[in-house]
């Protein structure tokens, strides 16, 4: 008798601790997408600055302009779920890259702002990005190994928990890199 | 020999009279002769202590041969002229990098001292002490240079070197190194290789310290040691980023330097110096090395790697080629500190 209560009660700890353990990885999870969205947010908070910067300049090519003010709120306004940031990030990444291309190849604008100092935040939010996707796709390795192991397994399916998504650069993305920016003005 | 000044982490400024020259030669011993007196100390001493334990009188063969283990250790230091050789090397070192260097600082001090032997008589007795300054540096870097259970042995330095960063002349540094010879000939298989290939039982454990600066106050100081074997679940209680696998290989704590500064502001204040560059940089740092650690100090970064080259790569030439890489490691991740203090 006493034995199959202290069989129940190291089965009941055990539970409580692998329970445990789930629920941090998962936290951890939520805390990396987090830092990706902190990085994302900075960001999306420098194009304002770049556009107000650079708008006098180039007041007659409206359509980079445009093209950047409208694939900022897309990404702002995409749902906070790796799939759907991923996607509109990508946009935002072009469209930034495209517009930074133009900027730089233009001399009125070069003279009238700062573009390397723009250059450089978007660079360094970019490593931070990078960063931030990094760490956050680590956490979701251990939270899926997790899942896969036993006897975590069986509680986790007991819990519903389903396995995290990683944030992965895209062949899109990977592909937009290497491209040539879109500097058409129509 | 002339006397410069540099600047110092610890003091400031420091003056030092650099080494700018020293005697190399002494005869290169073959590394299987090398590790000989180490095996001999631990075998004669087990001797000693089996022997004392069943012989009824003293053991004098086995004492005699425990103090010859010891005696062939020495002399083999002396006729491979270690320390001179070593001193040669940072001499070549400091001056391809246009550093001050010397070994004066961090030797070990003869303190004369009281003990009472067997017969309950006063005697005096003679022992090594650390230097003032590795006091001083250890009282300024415990995380860092001291034994932390679990986490990290401790640093083992014995030159400084004080100068201009590579390629940043403007940039002042300071890094102190130590290099012991290592036998592992029966540990575990995992001290047995180095990171770089290298396996073999003997070894050259190697420790950097440096410190750069940063350019801004942060008004903090942030700690990023190694984390302990034994924090673990509830016990592991310091400051948390948003990565699992930079909370499971680093113990992160923060205090404000000045005051006016709350528990929450501090730790608000390190987190935003841990930016996600920043601990990729150090995980990255950490796949590399053994032990890996920095301290963030008002304006000052100061790094720790400890390490060591096994077998065929545990060469003073290895070492060399290692200290301007870990330095140049270092400076990328002073980058990711200084992008955030910028």
């Amino acid at each position: 008798m006493i034995v199959t209560i202290l069989l129940i009660a190291v089965g009941i700890v055990a539970a409580i601790l692998m329970q445990n353990r789930l629920v941090q990885a998962r936290a951890a999870v939520d805390a990396g997408f987090h830092g990706i969205e902190v990085q994302l947010k900075r960001r999306h908070d420098l194009v304002p600055s770049l556009v107000a910067a650079v708008k006098g300049a180039m007041a007659h090519e409206t359509a980079l302009i445009d093209r950047l003010m409208a694939a900022r709120e897309a990404a702002m306004a995409a749902p906070p779920e790796p799939e759907a940031a991923a996607e509109a990030e990508e946009a935002l990444t072009r469209s930034l890259r495209d517009f930074v291309a133009y900027a730089e190849d233009t001399p009125e604008v070069t003279a009238t702002a700062n573009i390397r100092d723009f250059q450089r935040s978007l660079e360094e939010t970019e490593d931070q990005i990078s960063a931030a996707r990094r760490l956050y796709n680590g956490n979701v390795q251990r939270f899926n190994t997790l899942l896969d192991a036993i006897p975590f397994c069986w509680l986790a399916r007991a819990m519903k928990l389903q396995p995290a998504r990683y944030f992965t650069l895209s062949e899109t993305e990977a592909r937009a890199v290497q491209a040539v920016p879109d500097t058409r003005l129509t | 020999m002339s006397q410069r000044r540099y600047w110092d982490p610890f003091d400031g400024t420091i003056t030092i009279t650099p080494i700018e020259t020293a005697k190399g030669g002494g005869i290169r011993l073959p590394v299987w002769l090398k590790r000989l007196p180490p095996l001999a100390i631990v075998g004669t001493m087990l001797w000693v202590l089996i022997a004392a334990v069943w012989a009824d009188s003293f053991p004098v063969l086995p004492t005699i041969c425990a103090t010859l283990a010891f005696a062939s250790l020495f002399l083999f230091e002396k006729l491979e002229n270690t320390e001179g050789r070593r001193q040669a090397r940072y001499v070549r070192l400091a001056q391809d990098n246009g550093w001050g260097f010397t070994d004066k600082l961090l030797e070990r001090q003869v303190e004369f001292g009281r003990a009472i032997d067997g017969d309950g008589d006063w005697e005096r007795r003679t022992r090594l002490q650390k230097s003032e300054r590795m006091l001083k540096i250890e009282a300024q870097l415990p995380e860092l240079t001291t034994l932390q259970v679990g986490a990290f042995m401790g640093a083992l330095l014995d030159s400084e070197f004080w100068g201009p960063l590579p390629g940043q002349p403007d940039q002042p540094m300071w890094m102190a190194v130590g290099t012991t010879q290592m036998e592992a000939g029966m540990g575990s298989a995992r001290t047995r290789r180095d990171g770089r290939g290298g396996q073999g039982g003997y070894g050259q454990l190697y420790t950097v310290v440096g410190a750069f600066q940063l350019g801004r106050d942060t008004g903090v100081r942030a700690a990023i040691a190694p984390e302990s074997l034994f924090r673990k679940g509830p016990l592991d209680r310091d400051l948390k980023t948003e990565s699992a696998e930079f909370n499971a290989a680093f113990r992160i704590a923060g205090r404000a330097i000045s005051g006016g500064r709350s528990e929450r502001e501090v730790e608000q204040e390190v987190l935003r110096i841990l930016t996600p560059a920043t601990q990729t940089s150090l995980l990255d740092l950490k796949a590399a090395h053994h032990k890996v650690g920095c301290v963030v100090e008002a304006e000052v970064l100061y790094f720790m790697v400890q390490d060591w080259l096994s077998g065929d790569n545990a060469t003073e030439a290895a070492l060399d080629r290692l200290l301007p890489e870990i330095l140049g490691q270092f400076q990328v991740a002073q980058q990711s500190f200084r992008t955030y203090v910028e």
